[in-house]
C-alpha cells in the first residue's frame, strides 16, 4: 500500500474526466463539531505555536490545541469547539489569545488557552484563515485564502471582512513591524504594506512571483519574506528594495523565528532547518535525518527551541 | 451386542478360517496404498487456512481481486555498512526485482520496488507539481545518478515504506495469486519458497543480505522444519520397539505389531491421496498421531497375547481370544475417536476440515489393521513353550503395585482422589483464563524466535515503518464517494480514530493521500494538509491517485483504510477489531460502511474468532460423542461418566498448560486438544470394559478393579509411557510449534493415562457407592447381555 501521486493530471480516474460535479448528490457535510480528544494529538501535524506567558500553545490539524507548561517537554490536548485544522495562533498576554484556521474559524481564550470559544466560522465560504495578528486585546487582523481579510476592534466580538487587494491571492502571513506598520505576505509574490495600522494598504513591488509562506520582522524597517522553492528575500528599507538570500536548497520554507540571542531560524519541507548567526544576512542549512515536514519553530521560556510539523511539536536538537 | 453368536465371535470364526486369504488381500491392498501414498505431496495453501464463512472473509473475498489478498511476499535487501546509495546495492536491487518478477504465482502488476515504474515521486514547483519515476529509465548505477535517486526517494515519501528509515535497506513487495487465472492451476508454495530461497542464495553476500518474509516463505520454512518429523518418527519408532519388547518379551511380536502400525500409516497416506488431499506442513503431526494411537491398540493385543499364552494357550488361540476380546472396546474406542475428530470439522476452515477427515480416516484404518489384521498376523507367530516360560513370571510382576492402586476403587481412596481431581480442576479452570486465541508472539510462532525467518521479520519491522502486519478496513460507499466531502471526511475521521488505537503502528487511507495531494496543489504548504469541502477541488486531489495505490477502486466507491499493526498477537488484533466495531456503533452512517477486514491481520482476526466460537461447541460435541459411545458400549451411565469426567479434567488442565507455556489456541494447536481426548478414550474404554466384565461375575468393585489392572492396567500404563516418550523427543524439533505440541501431547498422554487408571475407578466407585441401586441394575443388565450372547 504505497501512495503514489503522479503529476499526470488526466490520470486513470474516470471521475475526473469532465464530471458534472453540480449533478452529484452531496452528502450533507458534517457541520462544525468539537475537536476530538485523541491520545496521539501531540504526535500529529501542528502548524503554529506561540508563547502565552511561560506556557507554549500549539495548534494543528483536526482543531487540535496543545499546551505545554514545561517548555515543550510534555504536551496536553485541551478541548476546542471546532475540528477544523488550525493554522495560526497569537497571544497578547499570558491569558488572552486567538487561534484561526480552516472553515474561517476564529477561536478565543481568556484563560491562557485552557478553554476556547468560537468567535467566527464560515465553512461555506471555503476560504481558510492562515494567520492572525493582535497588537492589543482589542485590535486584530486575520488573513487567509483568496484575499480573505477580517478585522476587529472589539477583541473579536465582531469580525468585519474587507477587501484589501485587487487580486484574490492567498494571504499567508500578517505581521506588525512597528505599532503603526503592518505587513502581509502571500501567494504569487503578494506583499502588502500598511503605514497606518491596517487602515489603508498598498502593494509593494515584489522581488519574486512565487509564493511567500511566511515573513519575519528583524527590525522596524527590516523584514525577511520566504517561501516556495526555498526563496528568501530581505529588505532593510521597509520593502522599497529587496535582496535575495541563498537558502542552500529548494525545499519550501514554512515558518521561522527570531531568537532571544539574535539568531534567526527558518524551517520548512523535508526537515529543512536554516540558521543565521548574523542577524538574518546569511543562513546555513541542515536537514533532519527523519526528513519530517516542518511548519514553524518557537522558542520556549527557557530558551529551548521547539519545531512544529508533521510529527507534532518536537524539541530541536541544538 | 447382537444375537448369538455375537458379532465378534462370528467375525473371529470367519477370519481365522480364512486367515491366509485375509493376509494376502491385506498385503495387496497395502501395496496399492503404498503406491498411491508415494504420490503424497506437501501441500500448503493460503486460501484453505481462511475461515470463508466468517463475515470478515466475505468482505475479504469480495474485494480480493481489486485490493489484493493478504498473501504478500516481502524481499528486503540490507547493507551491513553504509547506506543503499551505492552502485553495488542498486545493481543488486534491480537484479532482485527482476528475479522476483519471475517467481511463480507473482502478480506481476503488484511488484513494487524502487525500480518498478509504479513508484513515482512528486515535486512542488512554481506552477504546480512535477514528478516522475523515482529511478528513471535512463538510470545508471554511478555517481551522477545516485544523488538524484537519493533526492527522488525523499520526494516520493517512500522512506519507511520501500526504503528503510535509516536508508540501510530497501524492499521488493509482491502479491501472490494462488490460482493461475489462465490455467486454473493451483500455486505450489513449496516451489515458490524454493525459488525465493534460490534468490537469496544467488544475491546474498558478505555486504548485502537478503531477507524474505511472507506466507509462502513461512510455509516453505515450516515444511523444511517438518521434515524433521521423519527423524523424530524414527527415534520414536526405535524407542517404542525397545519398550514393546520389554513389555511383550518377544521381538517377533514387537516387529509384527510395529510393522502393522507402519502399514496403518501407509494406508493413511494412500487414502489421503485417494481423497485428493496433500499433507499440510501444519498438520504433519496427524500421521504421527495415527501411528501413536495404532501402537496403543497394538499394545493391548500384545498384552492379551502374553497373558493368554502364559495361562497355557497357544499363539493361535491367544490371538483369537485377543481378537474377540478387543474388538468391541477397541472398535468403539476407535469409532469414538473418529467421530470426535470429525467434530473438529465444525470449524469452517478447509485446512482444519481436511485434518479432521484425515485423522478420522486414520482411526477407521486402525480398526482394520490392529483389531482385525494384527491378531491374524500374531496367530502365525511360533510362540511356544519357550516363550511361555519366559513370560510366566512376568504377568504377576506388577501385582503389588496394582493392589496398592486398588485403593482408589474403595470409598475412602475414591473420595481422596476425587478431591485431588477437583483441586486440579479448580486451579486449571482459573488458570485457563490466560489462554489466548491466536498468536502469543511476534513473528511466525510456528518457527523458533531465532529462526532465519523470524529474524528477517524482525529486521524488516525494525527498519521500516510499515511492518508486515496489515489489517484493512474496507470503506464501502456510493460511486464517486471520494469527491463527496461528507463521505471522505468520515473516512478521514475513521482513519484518525484507528491511528490512535493501541497496537496500531501507522495508517493510510484515501483521505490521507488526498490531503497530501491537496498540500501539493497548494505549493506544499502544510497549512493545506486538509480535505477541501469543495467537490471540484476534491476532484483535483483525487486525480493523481491511481487505483494501483490500492487506496480506491475504479469508481471510488470502495476505499480501504490500511492499518499497519505493531504485531499480530491475539490481544493486539482483538483490541483493533473491538475499536473498529465500537467506532461503527458510536458513529452510525448511512453513507459509509466500514467493513472488517482484509490483510493478513484481518484474516487472523477472522480465524481467531472462528476458532474461538468453535472451541466450546467442538469440545461439547466431542464429549457428547464419547458419552454416547460409552453408553452404547457399556449400557452404563456410570461407565460413561467415569470415562468422560477424567477427560474433561485433563482437557481443562491442558488449557491451563497452554496458558502457562504461552501457547495460543490456533489452527495448528486446536487439533491437539481433540486428539488428546481421542487417546484418553481408548484407555477409559479398555479399562471400563474389563471392569464391567469382572463386575458381572459378581466380584466386589475393588476386587474387579484389581483384576482389571492386572489384566489391562500394565498395557495402559505402558502405552501412556511409550507415547509420551515418543512425543517428548519433539522438544528438540526445528519447529517451535512441534516442540510445543510435543510438550502438550506428552502431557496429555500421561495425564490421560493417570486419569484412566486412578480417576476413572474413583468416579465409578463413588457413584456406585452413592447409588447402590444403580450398581445392581447396571451389573444385572451387563450380565444379561453376556448370557444372551453365549
Amino acid at each position: 500500500m504505497i501512495v503514489q501521486a503522479s503529476a499526470r493530471i488526466a490520470a486513470a480516474l474516470l471521475l475526473a474526466a469532465g464530471l458534472p460535479v453540480s449533478a452529484l448528490a452531496q452528502t450533507p457535510a458534517p457541520s462544525m463539531r468539537p475537536a476530538i480528544m485523541a491520545p496521539l494529538a501531540s504526535h500529529s501535524l501542528v502548524l503554529a505555536a506561540t508563547r502565552a506567558g511561560d506556557r507554549l500553545v500549539a495548534v494543528g490539524e483536526r482543531g487540535h490545541i496543545l499546551l505545554s507548561d514545561d517548555n515543550g517537554t510534555t504536551w496536553r490536548q485541551v478541548p476546542s469547539p471546532a475540528n477544523a485544522a488550525l493554522t495560526g495562533v497569537t497571544f497578547v498576554d499570558a491569558r488572552h489569545g486567538w487561534a484561526v484556521g480552516h472553515d474561517a474559524v476564529i477561536l478565543h481564550t481568556q484563560d491562557g488557552g485552557e478553554t476556547w470559544t468560537l468567535q467566527h466560522a464560515e465553512p461555506e465560504l471555503e476560504q481558510p484563515l492562515m494567520d492572525v495578528l493582535f497588537t492589543d486585546a482589542s485590535n486584530g487582523i486575520a488573513v487567509g485564502a483568496y484575499g480573505l481579510y477580517l478585522e476587529t476592534t472589539d477583541g473579536g466580538a465582531t469580525w468585519t471582512p474587507r477587501t484589501v487587494s485587487e487580486d484574490d491571492f492567498h494571504f499567508n502571513a500578517v505581521l506588525a513591524p512597528t505599532p503603526e506598520t503592518r505587513l502581509i505576505a502571500g501567494e504569487a509574490g503578494t506583499l502588502l504594506f500598511s503605514a497606518d495600522a491596517g487602515t489603508t494598504w498598498t502593494a509593494l513591488e515584489s522581488p519574486y512571483d512565487g509564493s511567500f509562506f511566511d515573513a519575519l520582522v528583524l527590525g522596524p524597517q527590516s523584514f525577511l519574506v520566504y517561501g516556495l522553492q526555498g526563496h528568501i528575500f530581505r529588505t532593510d528599507d521597509a520593502g522599497a528594495t529587496w535582496t535575495e538570500i541563498d537558502s542552500g536548497g529548494t525545499a519550501g520554507l514554512m515558518g521561522g523565528a527570531v531568537l532571544t540571542d539574535g539568531g534567526v531560524m527558518l524551517v520548512g519541507a523535508q526537515g529543512t532547518i536554516l540558521t543565521s548567526r548574523d542577524g538574518g544576512h546569511s543562513f546555513s542549512a541542515t536537514r533532519r535525518p527523519d526528513r519530517v515536514g516542518l511548519a514553524d519553530i518557537v522558542q520556549a521560556a527557557n530558551g529551548g527551541l521547539i519545531l512544529l510539523g508533521e510529527a507534532g511539536p518536537i524539541p530541536a536538537n541544538p | 451386542m447382537s444375537q448369538s453368536p455375537s458379532l465378534p465371535s462370528r467375525l473371529e470364526y470367519w477370519t481365522f478360517r480364512h486367515r491366509g486369504l485375509v493376509l494376502v488381500i491385506f498385503a495387496l491392498l497395502t501395496l496399492f496404498m503404498g503406491w498411491q501414498g508415494a504420490k503424497l505431496r506437501v501441500d500448503a495453501g493460503f486460501e484453505k487456512t481462511l475461515p470463508l464463512e466468517h463475515p470478515y472473509m466475505q468482505t475479504f473475498t469480495k474485494h480480493m481481486k481489486e485490493f489484493g489478498g493478504a498473501n504478500r511476499v516481502l524481499v528486503a535487501l540490507s547493507v551491513k555498512e553504509g547506506d543503499i546509495y551505492t552502485p553495488e546495492f542498486m545493481t543488486r536491487l534491480k537484479q532482485v526485482t527482476d528475479a522476483v518478477f519471475f517467481v511463480p504465482g507473482v502478480d506481476r502488476a503488484s511488484v513494487t520496488s524502487l525500480f518498478t515504474p509504479n513508484v513515482r515521486f512528486i515535486e512542488i514547483v512554481e506552477d504546480g507539481f512535477a514528478g516522475g519515476n523515482v529511478i528513471p529509465a535512463e538510470f545508471q548505477p554511478n555517481d551522477q545518478w545516485l544523488p538524484i535517486v537519493r533526492e527522488n526517494v525523499l520526494k516520493s515519501g517512500q522512506v519507511g515504506r520501500l526504503v528503510a528509515e535509516d536508508f540501510t535497506a530497501a524492499l521488493v513487495s509482491v502479491q501472490l495469486v494462488e490460482t493461475d487465472p489462465r490455467t486454473g492451476e493451483k500455486l505450489d508454495y513449496m516451489q515458490v519458497a524454493q525459488q525465493l530461497e534460490d534468490i537469496r542464495a544467488k544475491f546474498e553476500d558478505e555486504r548485502i543480505q537478503v531477507h524474505i518474509i511472507g506466507f509462502a516463505k513461512a510455509m516453505g520454512d515450516i515444511a523444511d522444519g517438518a521434515k524433521s518429523v521423519v527423524m523424530f518418527f524414527a527415534i520414536a519408532f526405535v524407542i517404542t520397539a525397545v519398550l514393546v519388547y520389554g513389555y511383550g518379551k518377544s521381538w517377533m511380536m514387537t516387529f509384527a505389531m510395529l510393522g502393522i502400525s507402519l502399514c496403518t500409516v501407509i494406508w493413511q497416506f494412500g487414502l489421503l491421496v485417494l481423497l485428493g488431499y496433500g499433507i499440510d506442513p501444519l498438520s504433519i503431526l496427524v500421521p504421527f498421531l495415527v501411528f501413536a494411537i495404532a501402537i496403543s491398540h497394538g499394545v493391548q493385543n500384545i498384552g492379551t497375547m502374553t497373558q493368554e499364552i502364559s495361562k497355557g494357550a497357544d499363539a493361535t488361540t491367544a490371538a483369537r481370544i485377543s481378537f474377540e476380546r478387543l474388538l468391541i472396546p477397541g472398535g468403539s474406542a476407535l469409532i469414538t475417536d473418529a467421530l470426535a475428530f470429525v467434530t473438529i470439522a465444525i470449524i469452517q476452515i478447509q485446512m482444519i476440515q481436511e485434518l479432521a477427515v484425515s485423522a478420522s480416516v486414520g482411526m477407521l484404518i486402525i480398526i482394520i489393521t490392529h483389531l482385525w489384521i494384527l491378531p491374524v498376523v500374531l496367530s502365525y507367530l511360533p510362540l511356544g513353550d519357550k516363550y511361555r516360560s519366559r513370560v510366566e513370571g512376568q504377568v504377576g510382576r506388577f501385582d503389588k503395585v496394582w493392589s496398592r492402586m486398588a485403593i482408589f476403587a474403595r470409598p475412602k481412596g475414591a473420595i481422596a482422589m476425587i478431591l485431588v481431581a477437583l483441586v486440579v480442576l479448580g486451579v486449571s479452570f482459573y488458570e485457563q483464563r490466560n489462554m489466548t486465541v491466536g498468536d502469543t508472539e511476534a513473528g511466525v510462532p510456528e518457527l523458533w524466535p531465532d529462526s532465519r525467518y523470524n529474524l528477517d521479520a524482525q529486521l524488516i519491522v525494525d527498519r521500516f515503518a510499515i511492518g508486515v502486519d496489515i489489517i484493512q478496513v474496507i470503506a464501502e460507499t456510493k460511486a464517486d464517494g471520494c469527491i463527496d466531502y461528507g463521505i471522505i471526511k468520515q473516512i478521514d475521521d475513521f482513519t484518525w480514530a484507528m491511528t490512535n488505537v493501541p497496537g496500531v503502528q501507522s495508517t493510510i487511507s484515501m483521505a490521507t493521500a488526498m490531503k497530501v495531494v491537496n498540500t501539493g496543489w497548494n505549493e506544499g504548504n502544510l497549512n493545506w494538509r486538509v480535505l477541501p469541502r469543495n467537490s471540484q477541488v476534491l476532484v483535483r486531489t483525487v486525480t493523481p491517485i491511481e487505483t494501483s495505490t490500492g487506496l480506491l477502486n475504479s469508481n471510488c466507491s470502495v476505499m480501504p483504510v490500511v492499518i499497519y499493526t505493531k504485531d499480530h498477537k491475539a490481544g493486539t488484533i482483538q483490541g483493533i477489531v473491538d475499536a473498529v466495531e465500537a467506532y461503527n456503533k458510536a458513529n452510525p452512517s448511512e453513507t459509509v460502511q466500514f467493513k472488517l477486514a482484509t490483510g493478513n491481520v484481518g484474516v487472523m482476526a477472522a480465524t481467531n474468532e472462528a476458532v474461538m466460537t468453535a472451541e466450546k461447541p467442538m469440545l461439547l460435541l466431542v464429549y457428547a460423542t464419547v458419552i454416547l459411545f460409552c453408553a452404547l458400549t457399556f449400557r452404563s451411565l456410570v461407565g460413561s461418566l467415569a470415562t468422560v469426567l477424567p477427560l474433561i479434567v485433563v482437557s481443562i488442565l491442558c488449557n491451563a498448560m497452554m496458558a502457562w507455556l504461552g501457547i495460543g489456541l490456533k489452527i495448528s494447536t486446536l487439533p491437539a486438544a481433540a486428539l488428546g481426548v481421542g487417546i484418553g478414550v481408548d484407555y477409559g474404554l479398555y479399562i471400563f470394559n474389563r471392569l464391567q466384565s469382572y463386575l458381572k461375575h459378581g466380584l466386589s468393585f475393588a476386587d474387579a478393579y484389581y483384576r482389571t489392572l492386572q489384566e489391562t492396567g500394565s498395557s495402559v500404563l505402558f502405552t501412556g509411557l511409550t507415547l509420551a516418550v515418543g512425543t517428548a523427543t519433539w522438544i528438540f524439533s526445528d519447529l517451535k510449534f512441534q516442540a510445543d505440541m510435543g510438550v502438550l501431547l506428552t502431557f496429555i498422554f500421561l495425564a490421560n493415562m493417570i486419569g484412566a487408571i486412578v480417576l476413572l475407578p474413583a468416579v465409578a466407585a463413588l457413584l456406585y457407592k452413592l447409588f447402590p441401586k444403580l450398581f445392581e441394575a447396571e451389573v444385572k443388565r451387563a450380565s444379561k447381555r453376556t448370557f444372551a450372547a453365549h
